[in-house]
């Protein structure tokens, strides 16, 4: 547990998260290597499916970013995000798995610092949780 | 009850109202395939409502019915037929046009394994034994649809439910039930029973199935064979995306997951395609029961379904099936809303 290192996997809209990754990156801001990002066109373009795959082959925590509402680079395509994520959320929690390990925030192109605190703040969440037990389960 | 349906049919076809009928019929061997009727002669074999559920209505309507060219035409189905047929008009899979939707009080049918051990058997309301575990814990057994054919609480007779029911009605110079109180009653009563035996049931599912150990255990039997998804009205997808190509694991993937957990399942994925379905069908969900009955390994994924849909509808106030107006909530948003789920 002492040597335990979280593995995030980041889903980080192209608009506006992953520019603010970028901002931070160019800042210099410094936060924890835990976070594994996948650039995503629209933060709705994350199929539940996509969620559950990364949390299931044993992915500690996963995090979606995307502009905040109202931002939306397509309008609206974060409140359709944030229904789906609502609803995988649900799906997990009455399933009785962890859904600590799911979260969704909004982090815009000029948010360098919110984007290094986000990967702070969950980083340090999932080291308190431990390794998701999924990864050491043979018989998913 | 099948007698009383008959009758409506015949006289909804002879009218000219009605150009043809979508209803259960007799085949050999004491199996009743859906059949599309168009003359009345051939409703002699006509068995609106069959001891068991073998293809649900919903999807043998939407196999034909995207677009119907002309005339109209008359659905008989039990009440979670109906409702998945308004979720997937929904869905753009039917279109309700030229679709009238007749029920009944459904007497539940019984499981479809137990039928094809011992043949012939009949479904009794009154005793849930003898019933399919998700109709056991049916709350939705009775009005859905246009016209509904009730014959409790002292009624013999359909209630109208929608103005193209009516109109269908008047024009076969049959009069709406008006008196409905007492049907009311019987069915409030019945729901009572049955929210008691949901609760019970969902209360016993999640002590044995609930978190990753429970999973496990629920779903190391499923053989893959996607019956679950196969018979599901509500999965209509030509391309699921448990089948596509490029999301297929690589060997390597497998390996590292050996590694790490000191083995791996073979073929992979099994949690991965009933949860990924709960996320992606649990809101249109409407608790028919078909995924159970196909399941070969006696898994109890209908009430899993339904347990999971009962949260995740509970999230927009949605019930799948009730209202064509409703939208489908994962098509619309509000602007405020959720904020617990965001930060």
């Amino acid at each position: 547990m002492e040597d335990f290192e979280p593995r995030i996997i980041g889903f980080l809209c192209n608009w506006c998260s992953y520019a603010g990754a970028d901002l931070a990156g160019t800042s210099r801001l410094k936060m924890p290597p835990n976070l594994v990002p996948i650039k995503v066109m629209c933060s709705s373009r994350v199929d539940p499916e996509m969620v559950t795959d990364a949390f299931l082959r044993g992915a500690d925590g996963v995090l979606i970013a995307g502009c905040h509402p109202g931002d939306c680079h397509y309008d609206k395509g974060n409140y359709y995000a944030r229904r789906r994520f609502a609803v995988l959320k649900k799906v997990v929690e009455s399933l009785g798995l962890e859904a600590d390990r799911l979260r969704l925030s909004w982090i815009s192109a000029s948010e360098g610092a919110r984007f290094q605190q986000v990967v702070e703040e969950f980083t340090e969440k999932i080291r308190k949780m431990g390794p998701n037990p999924t990864g050491k389960e043979t018989l998913l | 009850m099948n007698s009383i349906l008959i009758d409506i049919i015949e006289k909804a076809m002879s009218s000219g109202m009605i150009s043809s009928v979508m209803v259960p019929s007799r085949g050999p061997e004491d199996s009743f395939p859906w059949t599309l009727v168009s003359n009345i002669s051939a409703l002699q074999r006509a068995e609106p409502l069959p001891p068991v559920m073998s293809v649900q209505g919903a999807k043998a309507l939407a196999s034909f019915t995207q677009s119907l060219p002309e005339g109209k035409l008359l659905a008989v189905m039990r009440p979670c037929e109906v409702r998945s047929t308004i979720e997937l008009s929904k869905l753009e899979q039917i279109d309700l046009d030229r679709i009238l939707l007749l029920t009944m009080d459904c007497p539940g049918a019984v499981p479809l394994k137990e039928y094809v051990e011992n043949g012939m058997m009949e479904p009794d309301i009154s005793s849930p034994e003898t019933l399919r575990p998700l109709c056991r814990q049916c709350i939705e057994f009775t009005s859905a649809g246009d016209l509904c054919l009730s014959v409790h609480g002292g009624l013999h007779s359909v209630v109208s439910l929608t103005a193209r029911g009516e109109e269908l009605l008047d024009s076969l110079g049959m009069k709406a039930e008006s008196n409905t109180s007492e049907w009311k009653e019987w069915a409030n009563g019945l729901r009572l029973e049955r929210e008691k035996i949901k609760t019970e049931s969902t209360e016993s599912l999640k002590k044995a199935y609930s978190g990753l150990q429970g999973l496990v255990e629920a779903f190391s039997g499923c053989i893959s064979c996607r019956s679950c998804r196969t018979v599901c009205p509500i999965c209509y997808c030509r391309l699921c995306f448990i089948d596509m190509k490029d999301r297929r694991s690589p060997a390597s993937a497998h390996l590292e997951h050996s590694y790490n957990a000191g083995a791996a399942r073979l073929i992979s994925n099994t949690l991965l395609f009933h949860i990924g379905r709960m996320a992606h069908m649990s809101l249109s969900c409407v608790s028919c029961g078909m995924c159970e009955d196909a399941c070969p390994s006696d898994i109890p994924i209908g009430r899993l379904v339904s347990m999971v849909s009962d949260n995740t509808t509970e999230l927009f106030d949605y019930s799948a099936g009730r209202n064509p107006e409703d939208p489908l909530p994962l098509n619309t948003f509000c602007l405020e809303e959720l904020h617990e789920y965001e930060d």
